[in-house]
């Protein structure tokens, strides 16, 4: 049960889609609106993307619309959810896939697009059944518009450029911008690449209007999100939102703490990681997280507790972004390695004398220096891991002892 | 309506040979890894040539130069002929 219920409303998160007919009994058609007011609702609404980078929903929607691309418009629906933490877009597909597919529609329709390529992660076994099954509930119409794609495995397949890359040539690297993805992106065609829950939030407002969607939010940014909870808490999960909501209030939705947590990972792992004493009562929203130095990304809240530690965990996480490279570019191929690399051996208590000032200054020079931003996410994580647990990467590197109570036949999860 | 002249990079092309360090070596150095540290802001007017001669001289065609007074005949001129 989530604390607010509007993309998660409906029959309950029991594993099964929810189908066509109560989709409809409970929500309605999805209503015509001319694509001009369309557009201006979402801006009126003021709703970030939530993929990740938080980009206005409506100022994408708007540069297709207005944009100097050539050729009918295609839309994408990005479901790859390549981040291994985060369940939010598989919980959403897997139990609403109408609502997705109602928001890609009404993508086409505002854009005038011919195609919907619904970019489904193919790991996500339970969701690309349910967005399969719900296409063929569709009529005849919405069919010949939808296309399912498997998105392969990988970190980066989910980036828009590397989307586009796959559906067009089976090739999940990100691309060279530009050109923009906007103005030509899958056959050439001005595309939109949409995170399915900002679609699925689009098919509200649809129907609501943008001062409905503006009745939830507790700050500057407003509406509601699809969270994931993990770590020291009685049920770990997916989670819907009122935006601004604090940790603490979450932790309490999530049936409270099992564990004394030191340390959170919000957004991802190209996120931010915060003490724990300085992210409990921020509010959960892109504003306050960035005014806090801490980023909402794909809103995982990842707590870790006391006895884990923050450097194997950092340090993990690097190698698993490392080996998520595409390998395209030199200073994330080689660079993230290196982080890897070091990160690793202070972890294990096997640190070189310069591994940490080294960690330090390549975070600062993988950063930008991409075709996108994987290194800059990756050294995100990194650079805030090495804040936060300050004193326990110099305890690994100096005395090969682990602050956290982690030993030298390998660190604690 | 006239733009800074500066020096921007195709990641993905680049192989990091470093031909741009030995051609702008007051403007571009190499990280760790051999792959070319760029100036944050416009290329100053005094340093222009050796700009010109990096954006020329890569043999990836991965670094650009965007802004006025690129340089004269582009790539496709120098491949066309002047060897």
């Amino acid at each position: 049960m989530s604390p607010t219920e509007r993309l998660l409303a409906g029959p309950p998160l029991d594993g099964r889609a929810e189908p066509l007919a109560s989709h409809r009994a409970r929500l309605g058609e999805l209503p015509v609106v001319p694509a001009a007011e369309m557009i201006a609702a979402l801006e009126a609404a003021g709703m970030l993307g939530r993929g990740g980078a938080g980009f206005p929903v409506g100022r994408k929607w708007r540069a297709i619309a207005e944009g100097s691309g050539r050729g009918t418009p295609v839309v994408v629906a990005n479901g790859a959810e390549g981040e291994p933490e985060s369940a939010k877009d598989r919980v959403l597909m897997a139990h609403r896939p109408h609502l997705v597919i109602d928001g890609a529609l009404l993508a086409a329709r505002t854009l005038g697009a011919d195609r919907v390529e619904l970019y489904v992660g193919r790991e996500h076994s339970a969701a690309v059944q349910a967005v399969r099954a719900a296409v063929e509930e569709r009529p005849a119409a919405d069919r010949a518009l939808l296309h399912l794609v498997e998105a392969p495995l990988g970190y980066v397949a989910g980036e828009a450029t590397a989307v586009v890359h796959y559906v067009n040539a089976k090739d999940a690297r990100p691309l060279a911008t530009p050109p923009r993805m906007s103005e030509r992106g899958v056959r050439n065609r001005p595309t939109l690449v949409q995170n399915v829950e900002s679609l699925a939030q689009a098919a509200l407002i649809a129907r609501n209007g943008p001062d409905w969607f503006r009745e939830r939010g507790r700050g500057a940014d407003r509406g509601t999100a699809l969270v994931t909870i993990a770590g020291p808490v009685r049920h770990e999960g997916v989670a819907e939102i009122d935006l601004g909501t604090p940790l603490a209030e979450l932790v309490e939705f999530a049936g409270g703490l099992t564990g004394t947590p030191q340390a959170v990972l919000i957004g991802g792992y190209f996120g931010t990681w915060a003490r724990i004493e300085d992210a409990w009562d921020v509010p959960l929203e892109p504003e306050s997280l960035k005014a806090a130095g801490l980023a909402f990304g794909c809103g995982l809240v990842r707590l870790l507790d006391a006895r884990a530690c923050g450097v194997d965990y950092s340090a993990r996480i690097m190698g698993f972004l490392a080996a998520g490279s595409a390998m395209q570019c030199g200073p994330c191929k080689y660079g993230l390695a290196d982080l890897a690399g070091a990160s690793g051996r202070v972890a294990a208590f096997g640190a070189k004398a310069t591994d940490l000032i080294d960690i330090d200054r390549w975070t600062g020079l993988v950063t930008g220096r991409g075709a996108c931003r994987h290194p800059d996410g990756a050294a995100q994580q990194m650079g805030t891991a090495m804040a936060v647990f300050e004193d326990d990467f110099a305890s690994h590197a100096a005395r090969g002892r682990c602050l956290a109570g982690g030993t030298r036949t390998g660190g604690r999860r | 309506m006239s733009r800074e002249p500066r020096l921007t990079i195709d990641w993905i092309a680049c192989n990091g040979y470093g031909v741009c360090e030995a051609a702008a070596p007051d403007l571009i150095v190499l990280d760790d890894w051999g792959y070319p540290i760029l100036p944050d802001g416009p290329i100053p007017p005094d340093l222009a040539p050796q700009a010109r001669r990096a954006v020329n001289d890569c043999p990836m065609l991965a670094l650009a130069w965007e802004g006025d007074g690129a340089p004269g005949g582009g790539r496709l001129g120098r491949l066309g002929g002047r060897r």
